[in-house]
């Protein structure tokens, strides 16, 4: 698998919940902020696992 | 690619964590003059409707006699009920020149106790947009994010060969300090990379956003202008209500939001200049531009601003994340928190590095026959 194929779904994410934020009134908006939440959450998910070999 | 990026980090991580922490206490700027006492008092909206802005021209000018009115703006969101008046010296024609004055609409009272452009945001603004150096240091902050732009991209490229056989995102902590700050280093600044493509490059634009404003000054508004070059400015703005209702009857849905007078760089010798934003979504971001007549307001010219200055004003919100209320702004700050954190891994990573391995090279030679 392509190292970019996660990290690419992601840029997506911020971009489209930046396009919604920001062309998006009436509930649209917020639905942008929960899509650009996206990538931090996977930063968040990432960093609860261990690596293999990690104690 | 990765020394590159390597040598561009360390040159520009310092830049990188100016650029955060400033944007980072520009996110909460309301939030900030509010609590230091330095934001002027919200009036009401509905007060201040129909209050004479040629009241609001008296009253700055009874506070600043030696000058004289270039600009009107209002921020009918953020300071409903406020106009902010731009005054400038005789012969001044651009906002560079002016002193500003805040004006209370509904009662035409200078609120001398805003110290407008000397608060500590401001200044922070300042820093952020021109390191305190004027045009000069947009231009340096352009250049810089270029850089950053530059850096990113290469640490987008070098990102791929060097987890090829690493699961995204890994992070080996049992491992070495080094390489868990690289780890680090590398699922940051992909994960955010989207984030901060978008930011550093409406950071470059907004830092054109004076010269490309100087460009349409020069080029079509100055061909609109060219038949009254000669003429001296009109002085009487005592019609400026009139003007402001034939300039929003010209576009219908739109409110000014800044109203140039005559005789500025923004308008000409004869003529208003008024900047209509719309009221919701992305029409808000957008404006459009109105040429008055001051001696005959039936004679309204409205414009479409080219399209590299709605580039430079989509940039704003998109630049400072201020269009979506709180979730947008606290989601910016994590970001700004995590390019923080990049600019720090980043650098801290290649020291650490640098601190093992000349570690490494004296015992090497400590245990080399001689």
């Amino acid at each position: 698998m392509s190292p970019y194929r996660l990290p690419a779904l992601l840029w997506l994410a911020s971009w489209l919940g930046l396009a919604l934020c920001l062309f998006g009134d009436g509930g649209l908006d917020l639905v942008g902020a929960i899509v650009l939440s996206v990538p931090l959450l996977a930063v968040l998910a990432r960093l609860r696992r261990r690596a293999p070999g990690d104690e | 690619m990765l020394a590159i990026h390597r040598w561009a980090g360390l040159v520009l991580g310092l830049a990188m964590g100016f650029f955060s922490l400033t944007g980072l206490v520009l996110l909460f700027h309301h939030e900030i003059d509010a609590l230091l006492g330095q934001a002027p008092a919200a009036a009401s909206l509905e007060v201040a409707r129909g209050a004479p802005l040629a009241d609001a021209l008296a009253a700055a000018r009874r506070a600043r006699p030696d000058r004289r009115p270039l600009f009107l703006s209002q921020d009918a969101e953020e300071h409903p009920g406020l106009v902010l008046v731009g005054m400038v010296p005789p012969g001044g024609r651009t906002p560079a020149d002016a002193e500003f004055v805040v004006v209370e609409l509904s009662r035409a009272r200078v609120l001398d106790e805003v110290p407008v452009g000397e608060t500590f945001t401001q200044t922070v603004l300042e820093l952020h947009a021109q390191l305190l150096a004027g045009p000069a240091g947009s231009f340096v902050v352009g250049l810089l994010g270029l850089a950053l732009l530059l850096t990113l991209g290469t640490g987008v490229i070098a990102y791929g060969p060097t987890m090829k056989r690493l699961a995204f995102g890994v992070v080996r902590r049992g491992k070495h300090r080094r390489l868990a700050l690289v780890d680090l280093h590398r699922l940051v600044g992909v994960v955010s990379f989207g984030w901060l493509l978008v930011v550093t490059a409406t950071g470059v634009l907004l830092s054109a956003g004076g010269p490309l404003l100087k460009l349409f000054a020069t080029t079509e508004l100055a061909a609109l202008a060219a038949p009254y070059a000669g003429e001296a400015p009109v002085d009487d703005v005592s019609n400026v209500d009139e003007i402001v209702r034939r300039a929003e009857a010209a576009v219908p849905g739109r409110r000014w939001s800044i109203l140039v007078l005559p005789g500025a760089e923004l308008s000409s010798p004869r003529h208003f200049s008024a900047l209509l934003e719309g009221t919701e979504g992305l029409e808000a971001h957008l404006l459009t531009f109105a040429l008055l007549d001051a001696t005959d307001p039936d004679v309204v010219q409205v414009r479409q601003l080219p399209g590299y200055l709605q580039a430079v004003l989509l940039s704003q919100p998109l630049h400072f994340g201020d269009y979506g209320g709180w979730p947008l702004r606290l989601l910016w700050a994590l970001f700004a928190l995590m390019s923080l954190a990049l600019a720090v891994t980043g650098p801290l990573a290649f020291l650490v590095g640098r601190r093992r391995r000349a570690r490494r090279l004296p015992s090497a030679e400590a245990v080399a026959p001689s």
